[in-house]
């Protein structure tokens, strides 16, 4: 965090504070401006590795990797649930294509980008001697061989702070009287212009206020931060935004208009023309991005300058003066060009220093920008490192960003005795850019303009807008609890960052995980899911409607549940989102109403319970003979009670945000771990006593206490129990906003104190049983392997281009289909002559030259068998019946070679077979060989390759 | 040999604005187009350095005014003798020179007709307004200017050894 960017609140003589003034002080916080600065530097150099990566990567048809996935069937127009589980269908034989190639080298684009650093570190050095060495720069004292402007200078950087005084040097070519700062780390300079030094001998004050805010920028380390991005951002414009943009560019036009293409570019075309406009889009975003929050974040540090030199002494006539004095253009011109300027203007500065109140406000377009940047920048490092790094490097620093930000906002409302933010719109913003982002660089927004299914970015919206009103919510409620005069703790914040860093670690984990994937439609049920529930637990699917109206539930709701409620980041962001706001109502002083709620989540509990008892009546209702109370029925018991418990868990947090009068999310995520814990104690306990209450029996025909089996249903149960806190913040976040409960009564602050402890007391045991329960249960992390293995078979993708079918059929020839051909002919070309030969007498056509040819047949029919099948269907049928009967001809020769009786009946048999065989071997590998020629000529580099 | 821009400027700032000397006196010395290149961007409020206190044009200097209004004038007076197509090809070109350029020295003063003259003195009176100077300084500062620019054409500068190179 910038910690050196924080400034005192503005002291009365700038006419700065806010008339009325109460609780910590808003100046205590960082601007945050240096996350900002983080935010941009991440983002730029995990976008030069991704662009490197993809400049570097081989050509297409020298990526043996892309052409086993066209040889599977890739379709770079067709739907990306086809190719997600096109592979799945014929897994291994992909697995062994893949095993055969040697891997994209990915150092390619960290060798790249280890350069670009390096250059840009160069560049960071060179900047100040490059600014040092202009004509007219001078040291100090040619102009001042007296020392008296150094003199001065020494006394207003002491009264600053600042203990190592800049070098310092005169501008003599600048007849403007301002300064400027620059250089590095360890290596600071104080320009002064000659209009500077005159106004000194005219105007002490303005002198005084300019090297006071110069001096501002040193203290505040704007110099060491504001050229490192400056150089990085340079370096990374010439030697990767641009090049990777000419590339692209150059690309994209000459397909577009001149039909010609790199390599096998050509089959790409025109699928790839979204993707290469998007990527063109990224390129032009992040150049955007960078300078325009680069300016903004300038022109913030700018204000804080000036906060600063008005607090050591400066004299705000001085802005005054200069806001008076400016000629106003006009409105909206004005506002388009005060977004690229490193200043902002004199209006907005003199404005800044009386009421600063823009610079502590949560506006909406930096939280859009970093939704965007988030998800730019999360998607590429997820694609060139590992999802999990992606969502706790990008989604814990974006975290940080917006924690500060609603915290500033959070304490300067709390100052002047505003309403604080309620993170609406704000969150609104952020999801909107992560929306954005997501439909930019997102790999499940290809091969289109637009995803298969967009309504899973509603996903990310609500959750932007529940995550940033939690954030605001849990702000004001630590600020609200300190006493006036008190002021915040940066450990207060840092906490708060932590807390949020985890929730968006969790979001932003399950969205590269899952999320993304829902974007391509039902990918469980493509991916067999259904099926494998039913393997997994045999019953009766398909005859009772008990069983059958719940297994698309059981597959695409409650086993992704379960598998979320075992993943460590789920888990932890679920912890956090109820544990952080029950613990802020818990250790602070001013607790009242804590009884309300502490009571609604025990109600919550008790109709929890009383669901969890309903779902166990209506299973017993029909529950099948002891004996065919299967795994099925089980699934089915546990999809019952999973929707019992979330019933519980959210519908106590809706009413609880319905109800509340204040704090009413944080309040709502409080009840709802109080009445979670309950149900789960409940159903403990029925679970354990089952058989003993007639109407709930389930399990159990006779009364036992079976706690140990309980313990074991409890626990399965709990994994998908445990992201219903998701879901309950975002029910709670909605009901919030409806209107407030009126109060009926005001209770002394004393005496809700006095009685507060029975509450304090279940929400303190509510947070450590959670806390226990939670770690007790949490499994292992999710590992890389799919366990998507029964894929369904899918339907033939039609409408696929003549021009990708033939690079299909040409990869498949290329990684096999060649070997495979070639081995197949010579074995029926040795069968045909071995036919000819039958009736002559020469030796050829016996029994001893037929073994060899028929073993050769089984092992390369076999070999064949295990390769990927013909990328198009009439060619496979031909090939997979060749295969059929070359396995079963060659069986039979065997068969037949080995026994010993000479069976007239099934030496005829073997030999229809093996006729049959040749006449398909004619029949398929003809057509095949034509077809592979044809394409060819399209392609001959690909021959060559 | 003819007065130059910096010396009708030396000239009207000693007798207008004589505490500003020193200012002039710095840019003795230093690349004509550099001054004027920096001198107009002040001006114009473009190209403020970053962590700089911010351009300020609005301060009620003479100098900047003075400089930039005479080296206007003798550009557009050099226009109009050669031509405005052919002047703005030559400033192109000046822009394309290599930094490692020799130092380029103030240009002399041409010839003035009387609506040239007219025409420098409106804008080194509207400028030295908007500058912050009273308006009977803005006058006075105007008539200098004119003044100067009437006689320097003809007149050799006075030999005080801080003409600018």
């Amino acid at each position: 965090m910038s910690e050196d960017t924080a400034t005192t609140a503005p002291r009365p003589g700038a006419g700065a504070v806010p008339s009325a003034s109460a609780g910590a002080d808003p100046g205590a916080l960082p601007a945050g401006t240096s996350l900002r600065f983080l935010v941009l530097a991440v983002a730029m150099v995990v976008a030069t590795v991704a662009m490197l990566s993809g400049v570097l990567r081989p050509l297409p048809y020298k990526d043996v990797a892309r052409v086993c996935q066209f040889a599977a069937g890739y379709d770079p127009g067709g739907k990306l649930i086809d190719d997600l589980f096109r592979d799945q269908a014929q897994d291994d034989a992909a697995r062994a294509c893949l095993e055969k190639t040697e891997p994209v080298p990915g150092w390619y684009g960290l060798a790249g980008t280890a350069v670009v650093l390096l250059a840009a570190g160069g560049l960071y050095l060179l900047i100040p001697r490059w600014k040092r060495s202009r004509p007219g720069v001078e040291p100090l004292h040619t102009r001042d061989p007296r020392g008296e402007v150094r003199a001065e200078i020494v006394a207003l950087a002491g009264r600053a702070g600042v203990r190592s005084l800049p070098n310092l040097v005169v501008d003599r070519s600048a007849l403007d009287p301002g300064a400027v700062v620059y250089g590095r780390a360890g290596w600071r300079t104080l320009c002064l212009n000659s209009g500077l030094l005159h106004t000194r001998r005219v105007d002490t004050a303005r002198f005084e206020a300019v090297v006071l805010h110069e001096l501002a920028h040193i203290r505040h380390r704007d110099v060491d931060i504001a050229y490192a991005v400056t150089a990085l951002w340079r370096v990374f414009l010439t030697l990767v935004v641009a090049p990777y943009t000419l590339l692209l560019g150059e690309s994209l036009v000459t397909a577009q208009f001149f039909g010609g293409f790199s390599g096998l570019d050509e089959v790409f075309w025109p699928a790839s023309r979204p993707s290469m406009i998007k990527a063109l889009g990224v390129a032009a975003f992040l150049f955007l991005l960078v300078v325009l929050a680069r300016a903004d974040t300038l022109r913030h540090r700018e204000l804080y300058a000036d906060r600063g030199a008005v607090a050591l002494g400066a004299d705000p006539g001085v802005w005054q003066a200069q806001a008076e004095g400016r000629a106003q253009g006009r409105l909206a011109l004005r506002a388009v060009a005060a977004l690229w300027r490193n200043h902002p203007s004199w209006s907005e500065r003199w404005r800044s220093l009386r009421n600063p109140a823009e610079l502590f406000a949560l506006t909406s377009m930096p939280l859009f920008l970093l939704g965007v940047v988030t998800f730019v920048t999360g998607n590429s490092l997820s694609a060139v490192w590992d999802k999990a790094v992606a969502a706790w490097v990008v989604g814990g620093l974006a975290a940080c960003v917006v924690t500060v930000a609603v915290w500033r906002a959070a304490l300067y409302a709390a100052h002047s005795q505003a309403a604080g933010p309620r993170g609406i719109r704000a969150g609104f913003a952020l999801g909107s850019g992560l929306v954005c982002g997501e439909l930019l660089s997102g790999p499940t927004a290809a091969p289109g303009w637009t995803p298969e299914h967009a309504e899973p970015l509603l996903v990310l919206l609500l959750g932007s807008v529940a995550y940033v009103s939690w954030l605001a919510q849990c702000a004001r409620l630590h600020l609200w609890a300190v006493p006036d005069g008190r002021s915040v703790t940066r450990r207060a914040v840092l906490a708060a960052a932590a807390a949020g860093s985890v929730v968006a670690a969790a979001g932003m984990y399950w969205w590269l995980h899952d999320g993304q994937l829902w974007m391509t439609g039902n990918f469980l049920k493509a991916g067999g899911i259904p099926q494998y529930a039913r393997e997994l637990f045999p019953g009766p699917w398909d005859s009772l409607p008990q069983y059958e109206s719940v297994l698309p539930w059981i597959g695409s709701v409650l086993n992704p549940l379960s598998v979320a409620g075992e993943d460590l980041p789920t888990v932890a962001g679920a912890v956090v989102l109820w544990a952080y706001p029950a613990l802020l109502l818990l250790w602070r002083p001013r607790t009242a109403r804590l009884r309300s709620t502490a009571l609604a989540g025990l109600a919550g509990g008790v109709v929890g319970v009383a669901a969890v008892a309903a779902a166990m009546a209506y299973v017993h209702s029909w529950r099948p003979a002891l004996e065919e109370r299967t795994l099925a029925f089980q699934a089915v018991y546990a999809w019952w009670l999973t929707v019992a418990l979330w019933a519980g868990t959210v519908g106590a947090a809706a009413v609880v945000a319905a109800t509340a009068r204040t704090h009413r999310l944080p309040r709502a995520l409080t009840a709802a771990v109080i009445a979670h814990l309950v149900m789960v104690a409940g159903y403990f306990v029925l679970q354990a006593a089952d058989g003993c209450v007639g109407p709930l029996r389930v399990m159990g025909n006779t009364c036992h206490w079976l706690p140990g089996t309980s313990w074991m249903l409890t626990e399965m149960l709990i994994h998908p129990a445990t992201p219903a806190f998701f879901g309950a913040a975002l029910a709670a976040t909605v009901m919030s906003q409806l209107p407030r409960a009126k109060r009926t009564s005001l209770p002394a602050d004393t005496d809700t104190a006095r009685r507060s402890w029975p509450a304090r007391a279940v929400v303190a045991v509510a947070v450590v049983a959670g806390l226990v329960l939670t770690a007790a249960v949490i499994g292992p992390q999710r590992t890389g392997g799919n366990p998507l293995r029964a894929v369904p078979v899918r339907p033939e993708p039609v409408g696929t281009n003549d021009k990708v079918r033939d690079m299909q059929l040409l990869a498949w020839f290329s990684v096999g289909g060649q070997d495979d051909m070639g081995a197949l002919s010579s074995r029926y070309i040795e069968l045909a002559m071995w036919m000819q030969n039958l009736n002559t007498e020469d030796g050829t056509g016996n029994s001893d030259a037929l073994r060899p040819v028929c073993a050769g047949l089984a092992r390369d029919t076999a070999t064949a068998r295990r390769h990927l099948r013909v990328p198009d269907a009439d060619l496979d049928q031909k090939w997979s019946t060749l295969l059929d009967r070359g396995k079963s001809a060659a069986a039979e020769c065997k068969a037949v070679l080995d026994g010993s009786a000479n069976d007239v009946a099934r030496n005829t048999r073997m030999l229809n077979q093996l006729v049959a065989a040749v006449e398909q071997a004619g029949a398929t590998l003809s057509p095949l060989t034509e077809r592979v020629a044809a394409v060819q000529e399209r392609w001959p580099q690909w021959t060559d390759g | 040999m003819r007065a130059t821009v910096m010396d009708v400027v030396r000239d009207v700032v000693d007798q207008r604005a004589p505490e500003e000397r020193p200012l002039v006196d710095d840019l003795a010395g230093l690349d004509y187009e550099l001054v004027i290149q920096r001198v107009r961007r002040a001006s114009d409020g473009r190209g403020g350095d970053p962590l700089g206190f911010g351009l300020s044009d609005a301060t009620a200097l003479v100098t900047p005014v003075v400089l930039l209004a005479v080296h206007e004038a003798c550009r557009a007076a050099v226009a109009d003798a050669t031509g405005r197509l052919l002047s703005r090809a030559t400033s192109a070109l000046g822009r394309l020179r290599p930094s490692g350029r020799r130092q380029i020295a103030p240009p002399e003063i041409p010839d003035f007709d009387r609506d040239q003259l007219a025409a420098v003195r409106s804008r080194v009176r509207g400028e030295a307004v908007r500058r912050g100077l009273p308006e009977p300084d803005a006058e006075a500062l105007a008539d200098s200017v004119v003044a100067k620019l009437a006689t320097a054409g003809a007149a050799e500068p006075e030999p005080d050894g801080t003409s600018a190179t």
